[in-house]
């Protein structure tokens, strides 16, 4: 954006109408201009003129509703107006205001807004249509503006001085970003507010009240002393209960010992009952001595009883299988006899096969017995088959040869078409030839005619003769040219030497004339020097006169007054004019002179060169004279001319002639070769037909020997067939003789031998069923041996069915055996059974013995006398109880007397009953009475533990609450950190972040304004992450200074780079090509001014219009181009711009 | 005839903080010796008199006085053109008065080109000059934002070439023909003090394009003394006005034109003060300074030291000036191995704060946190914050 012109009136004290073009003239031409003034004078409003224009603002007039302030006093109305150059279009901003009427003391009308082009098209008339379209093009909003156009370079001085808090605020100021502050100040408060929720939890935890250390103490020392008690008086209580324990004992025991007394009495009853029994029992034990031998022999009784059993089942059993073994022999003889029948049926059916295969056999031997002749051919069948193939090869041969004869005949035909053709040909060739040869004979005489008796050689040398003869007459002609145009040139340079001569001749006169007139002239100039030398001293001796003053004296006539030494004549310039002229003359004539003379030498020159020219052009002639006598006779060339004609004709009939002989030679040539290709043709023909004639020749005594051949064959043929017709023909077996003669022979063979094969294998089979039949005589016979024998066995048994004779014989062994064991079973139990008798009354007998002397009086009083079991049983149950019994007493008694020595009862023994009765009495009360302590202890216990118990479930209530302030830390762990992060109670922790972001970029941009403005320089950072600026000097080894050690000059420097940043990040990136930098320079010394007009310089290089308002003396001075703002007496201000 | 070509005097120059007055004091004086002597027809001074557009008093005391010696001199006719330093209006302020004092000022270009060729013939010798000052934007293009940097300087250098062309044009046939200048042309050295003339501000012009039609182009902008092919030269500034040009020979260059022929000739110029530029190690430098201290110098000579290390501590620092002090010599620059960058500094955000929302500016804050509750949920945090503060602003 650029600003072209402003045009404004009645704008506060400038009162009256206003322009200022900063396009054209002096400010566009100076690049940077000063708005100079007075304090009050109006510098500002110029700015104030072109904010009013672009957005309806101005600087003190901020709100709007008070730019009727701006006004002038005793004004109608006032205007503000500028074009800019904005993206390469040029724009009219307009801002009017205007009381009614137009009159002074009118009411304020509306403001009226307006953007147009250049050309006068109206863009928008509404305010914030023309707002946003400035906006928009511009890149630049009202605040925007003043910060990137308008350069408030003391804020910036002001920005370098400030601490790192007061800098953050002036930059949030500066970029309109409070909002970082604020949100930082918001943070800390909902930080603050979050963390009351937990100390308000800390309050309840306070309230609880939970014991404290020493009373928990406390509590335990009595809890430790009531146990103890507690202790105690237990044990005093176990003791009591140790004596009462005692006093029951006593009472238990004697209590015992009667009960023990009495069950000895019961027990003595009880062991008279016992004692009437025990005679039985002796009886009893005697018996059981001898009961072994009772039990053997009823088990030896037993045993003869089921051997008598036995037998007399088994002979039951032998008469049954013996007839089954009867009736299986029966059986079996049946058997054989079907089987011999079988047998002679089979021999039958054998015999009557050998008949069949006899008649058979028969049949073969009559058949071959009819082809007797066969066999006879047969035994010639090889030399028939021989024969026979010789037959067919002979008739195969034939056929080959006449083949072969019938090729070579039609070979024979194509030859002789051949020999024609070639005979034909030669015919036609033999014309051609004598053709030719007539052809090149003619040819050849008429060369002869015509050269006659010439050669070509003869020809050629003549042709050459002439052409010399020709040259040299040229030649001649030549001389005679040359000869003619020397004479002319002679006679020419003859004339030239004349006339040079008489040139020559008057150029010496006026050089003469010319030589005077010098000579003269130079004597007069002589005379005109001398003149010159004459008023040259004179001069020189006038200006002696300069010196003489009046009251001194002269040095030559001593006058004391000087009247001529004022008024001095100036002679010496005519005279010097005279002799200049003179010398001009002089020279002048010399120069002439010297001129003829060089002229009269160069003539001189010429002349003698041309005489040269004569001389040897007269030699010339003379040496042509000298080779041609006859060079000057006319008639001379005319017969040259002649003879030149003569020789020129014969030269051209000698050569036509030449040529002609040349052409006929060539056609001769021509000729002669064609012949040769004729004889040369005819001859190839004629070997051809040779050979030809040869070939037929050939075939045909190949033919002739092909026939002699066939013949031969044929008569051989006829031999093999006789031949063979007479080995058939002793064989007396009737055969064609032709091709299938063989076929036949072997048919008829194979059947032959078919039929001796068949008879082979018809007696092979009849051996095989001799064999057969002997067999079954064998069996046979064997069968009937069989028979006989089984018909010794009985016959009346039923026939029993069986495969084979073996299962027969099988069965019948079987039964056989079954026999022999019945039989010897038998036996074996009756000798069994007599054994058994006999041991049986051996023992009986021992027995009765031995009992008679223990009471018994024979074997049934024994077995009597043995007890059954349960009587048994039941006496040894009682003796059993019975000393049960008695041990148990005795134990008892044991035990009741351990238990008084253990419980030491003697002491009490002294007491009666009654007195033992009264001290457990006592005994009781007293525990009680300990109980009841004991139980008031405990009490006193519970009620402690009950506290303890309380205070307990309060830690625990505590340490839940503690828990929830642990999670609501965590919770808010968040914003807690959110806090540390940006927040703070003044809002400068998040602040001093965002506006260092802002410092950075504002310090790198200046930076590259920087290095455009000097150099040496660079703004830094500091490194503590405060908004603090440091500047690096990079000419002084990149030391760092602190910013508020910096020289006048080097705060301007930063200060402008920093404000051209600004105003850099404001525009948003468009290039804002007018600045307005206001103020701020302060008392300037002339170095700093220096560096502060250089570097304002550098900007203008940029391409910017830059103004600079200021009222510093020496700046004004220094910047030549400006506006001046000047009051007046009224009040009112004008503008001057020079 | 003799004529001495010089420029960029760049009057009123301050090198660091300290002035080159008394450098071109001795200088001017220096020059119109030799004008004197050696009876100078003309003197063209080819743009950059002063440093500044609006040049100190001093400054211009001296270019007044200056200029007043040579007119009582009474025969050299001085010619000045405006250098892109120079402020057209304020050289041209006195032109009308000067012009009567055979002085003759082309602050500017004329609308007129004929304005701007000066007939400096004499019976002996037919001479031209066509004054060519510095070309700003303005005489050469009417300006448009829109065009590129590309077609800007197309432009430029078509304008430039156009203007020398019509002029040549305008110069008469049998006649020595010269054209003074102020601009970079193709093929010369640049130097470190130009960097701040905005070389490429007027792009670089071809030597042919602005050299048909004249006889020898006497330029000026570039401090190197240097000749181009074709008879175009740069003088080069007479003291050196950069560290870069120390070892620089200055020089003025003098033209002798007779016959219709131009000599080329220079006359050196002694150096009016030392400039050193020292590189090395510490006790390079302190070898190089006592050397130094050897070498008798009618003025205090000027240091610049390039150290070949990246710091040096505050006490061998001070130790080094306090060397040269002792030595008599200014030490203005002290410049290390290690180059401080903080225009091309990786920015984080680049861009302004006013386009960012308190988000963005959270995030940026968290790229320096590294605690142990993750980042989201801190952002989480901050958006119902925000949402929060909204909130409690509208009510």
């Amino acid at each position: 954006m650029k600003i072209l012109s402003i045009t404004f009136s009645n704008l506060n004290s400038l009162k009256g109408d206003f322009h200022i073009n900063l396009e054209n003239g002096t400010l566009k031409e100076a690049g940077i201009f000063a708005i100079t003034g007075p304090t009050g004078s109006g510098k500002s409003t110029i700015l104030d003129a072109i904010t009013l224009a672009l957005f309806g603002k101005a600087a003190r007039y901020d709100d709007g509703t008070n730019v009727q302030n701006m006004m002038s006093r005793g004004s109608g109305e006032c205007r503000a107006q500028i074009t800019f150059s904005c993206k390469s279009k040029v724009y009219v901003s307009k801002w009017f205001l205007a009381r009614a009427r137009k009159k002074s003391d009118g009411k304020f009308q509306g403001v009226k807004r307006e953007i147009s082009l250049l050309n006068g098209d109206v863009l928008f008339t509404k305010k914030n249509e023309v707002d946003s379209f400035i906006s928009e093009i511009s890149g630049l909003d009202y605040k925007r503006f003043l910060r990137s156009v308008l350069l408030a370079q003391g804020q910036f001085k002001e920005f370098l001085d400030a601490n790192s808090k007061t800098r953050g605020e002036l930059l949030e100021k500066i970029t309109g970003t409070e909002i970082y502050s604020e949100l930082g100040k918001f943070c800390y408060y909902l930080n603050k507010e979050k963390n009351k929720e937990i100390s308000d939890l800390q309050e309840k935890i306070n309230h609880l009240d939970l014991l404290k250390d020493e009373q928990s103490q406390e509590l335990n020392l009595e809890k430790q002393s009531l146990n103890e008690n507690l202790l105690l008086l237990k044990t005093i209580i176990k003791d009591f209960s140790q004596k009462e324990i005692k006093f029951k004992a006593y009472i238990d025991y004697q209590n015992n010992n009667k009960s023990i007394e009495n069950q000895i009495t019961q027990l003595s009853k009880l062991e008279e009952d016992y004692k009437l029994s025990s005679p039985k029992l002796k009886l009893h034990n005697n018996a059981l001595k001898f009961q072994k031998d009772l039990y053997q022999i009823e088990s030896i009784n037993k045993t003869i009883l089921l051997l008598d059993t036995d037998l007399l089942k088994l002979n039951k059993s032998i008469p049954k299988t013996k007839s089954q073994l009867e009736q299986m022999q029966y059986s079996l003889k049946n058997y054989y006899q079907k089987q011999q029948d079988k047998v002679i049926l089979e021999i039958d059916s054998i015999i009557s096969t050998n008949k069949q295969y006899d008649l058979a056999i028969k049949d073969s031997s009559l058949w071959i017995e009819s082809q007797t002749g066969l066999s006879s051919i047969l035994d010639n069948f090889e030399k028939l088959k021989d024969k026979h193939n010789h037959l067919n090869n002979l008739d195969t041969k034939i056929l080959l040869f006449e083949k072969q004869s019938q090729k070579d005949s039609k070979k024979l035909v194509q030859y002789k078409d051949e020999y024609k053709k070639i005979i034909s040909n030669t015919l036609q060739l033999q014309n051609q030839k004598q053709e030719s040869d007539q052809k090149y004979q003619k040819k050849l005489s008429t060369y002869q005619q015509v050269l006659k008796n010439e050669t070509l050689q003869s020809l050629q040398i003549k042709k050459d003769d002439l052409h010399q003869k020709l040259i040299k007459i040229q030649e001649s002609f030549n001389l005679l040219s040359q000869y003619k145009k020397i004479t002319i040139d002679h006679s020419k340079l003859n004339k030239e030497k004349n006339t040079r001569q008489k040139n020559i001749e008057q150029l010496k006169k006026s050089f003469l004339s010319q030589s005077e007139s010098y000579d003269l002239q130079a004597e007069i100039l002589k005379d005109k020097f001398k003149i010159l030398q004459q008023s040259i001293k004179i001069e020189s001796l006038s200006k002696q006169r300069n010196k003489l003053k009046d009251e001194h004296a002269c040095p030559l006539c001593g006058s004391l007054s000087h009247p001529f030494a004022t008024d001095l004549k100036q002679d010496k310039n005519e005279d010097q004019t005279a002799y200049n002229q003179q010398d001009d003359l002089v020279k002048n004539l010399f120069k002439e002179k010297t001129k003829t003379e060089k002229e009269i030498e160069s003539i001189e020159q010429t002349i003698l060169n041309l005489s040269n020219d004569l001389q040897q052009n007269k030699q010339f002639q003379e040496e042509l004279i000298f080779d041609s006598s006859h060079i000057d006779d006319i008639n001379y060339e005319k017969e040259l001319d002649k003879s030149k004609l003569n020789i020129q004709n014969k030269l051209d009939s000698i050569t036509l002639t030449i040529i002609k002989v040349l052409e006929l030679k060539s056609s001769l040539d021509k000729y002669k070769t064609n012949l040769d290709q004729s004889k040369v043709l005819l001859n190839t023909n004629k070997n051809k037909e040779l050979n030809v004639q040869e070939n037929i020749n050939h075939c045909n005594i190949e033919i002739k020997e092909l026939n002699n051949q066939i013949n031969n064959t044929q008569i051989e043929k006829s031999n093999c067939f006789s031949s063979i017709q007479n080995l058939l023909q002793n064989s007396n077996y009737s055969i064609k003789i032709d091709k299938n003669l063989i076929k036949t022979i072997t048919q008829s063979q194979t059947a032959l031998n078919h039929h001796i094969k068949n008879i082979d294998q018809v007696k092979a089979k009849i051996t095989i069923n001799n064999k057969d039949l002997d067999n079954f005589k064998i069996k046979q016979s064997e069968l009937q041996k069989l028979t006989e024998s089984i018909t010794i066995l009985e016959n009346n048994h039923p026939i029993v069915k069986l495969d084979s004779s073996e299962d027969y014989l099988l069965k019948i062994n079987h039964f056989k055996n079954e026999v022999n064991l019945l039989l010897n079973k038998d036996k074996d139990k009756s000798q069994l059974l007599s054994g058994s008798k006999i041991q049986n009354s051996e023992l009986v007998k021992k027995l009765s013995h031995q009992i008679k002397d223990h009471d018994f009086e024979d074997i049934e009083h024994l077995k009597q006398s043995l007890l059954n079991q349960s009587d048994l049983q039941r006496l040894q149950n009682d003796l059993l109880l019975i000393q049960k019994e008695k041990s148990s007493i005795e134990t008892l008694k044991i035990e009741n007397s351990k238990i008084y020595s253990k419980l030491q009862l003697d002491d009490l023994s002294s007491f009666t009953e009654l007195q033992i009765n009264i001290k457990v009495d006592e005994n009781k009360i007293q525990t009680t009475q300990f109980n009841h302590e004991v139980s008031q202890f405990n009490q006193r216990l519970g009620e402690i533990n009950n506290i303890f118990n309380e205070n307990l479930a309060k830690q625990n209530q505590v340490s839940s609450i503690l828990k929830n302030i642990e999670t609501l830390k965590e919770k808010n762990k968040i914003w807690f950190l959110m806090n540390r992060l940006i927040g703070s109670a003044e809002g400068d922790n998040f602040s001093k972040f965002a506006q260092g972001l802002t410092l950075h970029r504002l310090v790198q941009i200046a930076n590259q304004h920087l290095f455009k403005l000097n150099p040496r320089y660079q703004i830094k950072r500091a490194d503590n992450k405060e908004l603090e600026l440091e500047i690096i000097d990079l000419y002084q080894a990149n030391s760092i200074r602190p910013t508020k050690s910096l020289s006048g000059g080097e705060s301007f420097l930063l200060s402008l780079s920093l404000a051209l940043s600004l105003s850099e990040l404001s525009s948003q990136k468009n290039k804002i090509e007018s600045l307005f930098i206001d103020e701020g320079f302060g008392s300037l010394d002339s170095d700093t001014l220096d560096v502060a007009l250089s570097a304002l310089e550098n900007l203008r290089h940029d391409n910017r219009m830059i103004g600079v308002i200021s009222h510093v003396e020496s700046l004004k001075q220094r910047i030549h181009a400006k506006i001046e703002v000047k009051r007046q007496s009224n009040g009112n201000s004008t503008i001057t711009i020079h | 005839m003799k004529i001495i070509h010089t420029s960029d005097w760049h009057l009123g120059q301050r090198f660091h903080h300290l002035s080159r007055h008394e450098e071109h004091q001795d200088f001017l004086n220096y020059l119109f010796d030799y004008i004197n002597k050696n009876k100078v027809d003309i003197l063209i001074v080819a743009g950059d008199i002063f440093d500044t557009a609006n040049p100190n008093r001093e400054a211009e005391k001296l270019y007044y006085n200056f200029l007043k010696d040579i007119v009582l001199l009474n025969f050299c006719k001085v010619i000045i053109i405006g250098g892109n330093h120079d402020s057209a209006s304020h050289l041209n302020a006195p032109k009308i008065l000067l012009q009567s004092l055979n002085i003759h000022i082309y602050g500017e270009l004329s609308e007129k080109l004929e304005d701007m060729i000066l007939d400096c013939s004499t019976n002996q010798q037919a001479l031209h000059i066509a004054c060519i000052p510095f070309l700003k934007d303005s005489d050469i293009r009417k300006e448009s934002s829109d065009d590129s940097y590309h077609a800007i300087e197309k432009k430029v250098r078509s304008g430039i070439t156009n203007i020398y062309k019509k002029t040549s044009e305008l110069m008469p046939n049998n006649s020595i023909n010269i054209a003074t200048g102020h601009l970079f042309a193709l093929g010369s050295q640049l130097g470190d003090s130009e960097r701040s003339i905005h070389v490429g501000n007027l792009g670089a012009i071809s030597q042919e394009d602005i050299k048909q039609g004249f006889d020898y182009i006497a330029l000026g902008h570039l401090h190197k003394p240097q000749s181009l092919k074709n008879n175009v030269h740069y003088c080069g500034s007479p003291i050196a006005l950069s560290f870069s040009e120390a070892k620089q020979e200055k020089e003025i260059t003098i033209l002798d034109i007779s016959n219709d022929t131009i000599t080329i000739d220079k006359q050196v110029l002694p150096k009016f003060r030392s400039l050193y530029q020292l590189k090395g190690s510490i006790s390079e430098i302190e070898s190089q300074i006592i050397e130094l201290s050897n070498i008798s110098h009618n003025k205090t000579p000027w240091l610049e030291i390039k150290l070949n290390q990246q710091h040096i501590s505050k006490e061998s620092y001070d130790n080094l000036f306090k060397l040269c002090q002792d030595n008599n010599l200014e030490l203005m620059k002290v410049i290390l191995e290690q180059q401080i960058d903080l225009i091309n500094e990786n920015n984080f955000l680049g861009k302004d704060i006013s386009e960012l929302s308190p988000d963005d500016i959270f995030l940026q804050r968290l790229e320096f946190y590294d605690g142990d509750i993750d980042k989201e949920s801190l952002k989480n945090c901050f958006s119902e914050l925000l949402e929060k503060f909204y909130e409690s602003q509208k009510s």
